[in-house]
Formats: C-alpha cells, sequence, structure tokens
C-alpha cells in the first residue's frame, strides 16, 4: 500500500517538479465569503458540444452556460487563499503543514490532492 | 535508523519502502520462515521474481566489511543487482532466534548512498525485541504494545491515522486526528468522539477527570445479568468495548485508543496503553 495513497506519476512529472508549479486561479470564478468564513466558488462549466447543439436548436441559449457551485471547508479556504501565482506547491504545503503542525508527509498529500481536485474541474491552472 | 529526509514511500504487512527527493531508497522485507532456510535458494526466487520488472542482472556477492560487523547477530548473503534504471546492493538476513527472513536493499537512483549511512542503518536493524513490548512508530505516533498483538489493519490519510492491532481476545485500534483546532472548532470533544468512534452509541463519551489534557471517554458495563452477558458473548465476537480520546492542545492533535474484548476490559489496561501512547 502507498503510503497515503500517493499516486504513481502517469504524466512524467516528476514529484520535486511538481512541487516546484505555481497554481493561478481562473479569473472566471467568483469567490465569495460565506457567514461561516468560509469560501464559496461559482464557476462556468463547458458543456459537451453535442448537449450545446440540442440546446440551441430548442432556443435556449441561455443554458449553453452553466454555473456550477463549490463550497469550500475551512482547511480548503485556507489553500484557496494562499493561491496567488507566485507561490510554488512546495511553498503552500510547507505553510500549510507549519501552520497546523501536522507531518509534512500528511500537509504534502492533503495540499496536493484538493489542488489537483480544483485542477480536474477547471478552478486552477499550473504554470 | 535512517537519515530524516527519507520518507515512507509504501508501506505494507511486510515490507517498507523508503524514498527521498530523487526516488526510492530503502526497500525492507521480511517474513517469518518455517523449516529449513536457504540464503541461495530465496536469492534466486528473488531475482527471477523481479527478473523482466526492474531488474536486469542480480548476483550474489561478498558483504562489505562494515556491513559484515554491524550483522553479526544474523545468518547474511550480500547481492548487489543492476536494473534498467537503477542499481542496488543489499542483504538476505535470516535470525535463528525468532526465524525470520528479511531482505534489506539500498537502491542507488544516480545518487550513491553513503556507505556510513547504511551501516548505521544495518547497524540498527532488529527483527525481534527481547521486551514483553513492542514499539510501533510511523510519521507522528509512536506506541509501545504487548507483543501479543499483531499488526490487522491500518489507514493513513490526510487527518487521520488508523492502526488496528488483535491478539486472540483482544483488538486494540490507535486512532490520530489532526489538525484538532479546525476539527474541534465549533463542537467538543465529546461530540467528535461520538461521531469519529462509530461503535459508541449516541452522546455516549463523557468528560474524564484527567488534569494533564481534555480527556473523554466510554466503555460498555458488562451485565450484571448472566443471560445477557451469554447473549452479548454469542451474538457480538467482542462484546466489551472501551475509548478513550484526549486533545493534545500543544500538537494540535487528538489520540484515541479502542479496546475491544472477549472478556470485560481491565481499566489498567487502557491506562498502560495511554500512556505508551503519544504523538512525536
Amino acid at each position: 500500500m502507498k503510503a497515503f495513497k500517493e499516486k504513481d506519476e502517469k504524466n512524467g512529472l516528476s514529484r520535486e517538479d511538481a512541487l516546484q508549479c505555481r497554481p493561478v486561479k481562473n479569473p472566471e470564478i467568483i469567490a465569495v465569503r460565506t457567514e461561516t468564513d468560509d469560501v464559496l466558488l461559482t464557476y462556468p462549466v463547458t458543456l459537451r458540444p453535442w448537449l450545446v447543439r440540442i440546446y440551441r436548436r430548442f432556443g435556449k441559449t441561455s443554458e449553453v452556460t452553466r454555473f456550477k457551485k463549490l463550497q469550500l471547508d475551512r482547511l480548503g479556504t485556507e489553500v484557496w487563499e494562499m493561491i496567488d501565482g507566485r507561490s510554488t506547491v512546495e511553498r503552500m504545503v510547507e505553510r500549510f503543514g507549519k501552520k497546523h503542525q501536522l507531518h509534512p508527509k500528511e500537509a504534502e498529500v492533503a495540499v496536493t490532492s484538493f489542488l489537483r481536485d480544483l485542477g480536474k474541474r477547471g478552478l486552477i491552472a499550473i504554470k | 535508523m535512517v537519515p530524516d529526509d527519507w520518507e515512507i514511500k509504501e508501506i505494507g504487512f511486510r515490507y517498507i519502502v523508503l524514498q527521498t527527493d530523487a526516488g526510492p531508497v530503502l526497500e525492507v522485507k521480511w517474513n517469518r520462515v518455517k523449516g529449513n532456510f536457504s540464503h541461495r535458494r530465496h536469492l534466486k526466487r528473488l531475482t527471477k521474481s523481479n527478473e523482466k520488472k526492474t531488474v536486469r542482472r542480480a548476483a550474489e556477492s561478498p558483504l562489505p566489511d562494515a556491513w559484515q560487523s554491524a550483522l553479526t547477530e544474523f545468518e547474511s548473503t550480500g547481492f548487489s543487482w543492476q536494473g534498467w534504471s537503477q542499481r542496488g546492493m543489499g542483504v538476505l538476513l535470516f535470525c535463528p532466534a525468532c526465524r525470520n527472513a528479511t531482505l534489506i536493499q539500498f537502491i542507488e537512483n544516480g545518487r550513491g548512498i553513503k556507505k556510513t549511512v547504511s551501516q548505521r542503518i544495518l547497524a540498527s536493524f532488529r527483527d525481534h525485541t527481547e521486551a514483553p513490548v513492542c514499539r510501533w512508530a510511523v510519521f507522528d505516533i509512536r506506541a509501545d504494545l504487548p507483543e501479543s498483538l499483531r499488526l490487522k489493519r491500518y489507514r493513513f490519510e490526510p487527518g487521520k491515522f488508523e492502526l488496528a492491532f488483535s491478539s486472540k481476545t483482544r483488538q486494540v485500534t490507535l486512532l490520530r486526528w489532526a489538525p484538532a483546532s479546525i476539527i474541534l472548532s465549533g463542537t467538543s470533544l465529546e461530540t467528535f468522539a461520538d461521531r469519529a468512534i462509530a461503535f459508541s452509541p449516541g452522546n455516549a463519551f463523557r468528560l474524564c477527570a484527567d488534569p494533564a489534557q481534555p480527556t473523554v471517554e466510554w466503555k460498555t458495563e458488562p451485565s450484571a445479568n448472566w443471560r445477557t452477558r451469554l447473549g452479548q458473548a454469542f451474538k457480538k465476537k467482542y462484546p466489551f468495548k472501551h475509548a478513550r480520546c484526549w486533545h493534545l492542545a500543544d500538537k494540535n492533535r487528538i489520540l484515541g485508543i479502542k479496546i475491544e474484548g472477549q472478556a470485560p476490559i481491565n481499566p489498567a489496561e487502557m491506562e498502560r496503553l495511554c500512556i505508551a501512547y503519544e504523538s512525536l
């Protein structure tokens, strides 16, 4: 069993290289603070072309752009706020681990899996 | 005893792989041997199983003097192998006292491993202990458990570690959650323990009078009625349960222990385990 269910490097990016990447927020996202001080993200979803064609055929052009919402918890909000386009993943992991007194490996898995999740939804890009 | 920057890559019931930034660096596999143990046969088997995957060429090789002096308590055979992108050197050990066979191999990923480092690791290697307790230390938790408890299940997830051990009559589970400041924001330790330790009925955990740290506890009371006790014993594998959670504010962690048994659990046993379980 891999410790912390670490994933294999399928895309050829080594762990060292991945930690040097800089996440950047998608500018189309609307981030709103909720009453609990957490962040609520609203992001556009790209529909499949065949679905877009069906909507257009029925004259529902407003349905072509859809939005989804993602409510972040406190830890997610913290990591989201660390994304400034300048900080590397390694630096974010370090800050997160230090703040919560986490084992470095635990902090790394927590932050990187959260970033991977944001990336899959198109909320961030990596440069 | 490994260098600080060597981290756990993979962990299993009978193996562990450590890595550095450059990749895997140390692999340890072990198993108990029944009957005769032949170093040559095991080495051959090992080479064959890895031949196509990573090993291009493997052969028995003499042990360096430094390694030999570090492994006097074992019957040892050295070996080295050459892979497609890596090479390694290791030793196959057999301990006649506990009949454990262990394979330790150092993997070189471009960067060599200093002889002093490998010697120190081998000198610190133990496969059994004379003491009645066995020390388990992984990531930031450490516990001294009775030798009779064997690791049965484990889970390492960000925020939650769980290690379950069992013997013939008991099951002991070590738990560790972090960060406590987030987990306990807006909730009490009792509520959290009720939710996190699934076997307790709702609102079961009660605050204990522990002067050192906030502690909550829950246990099943043995029924006074012998018929109920008999029924419980037949219905469930472990009818008696005792759980305790405590908050280490300075370390921002919550530790927990669950004991499940076939017979009523002695509170002294829980005390002993709690004293021997810590977060580093």
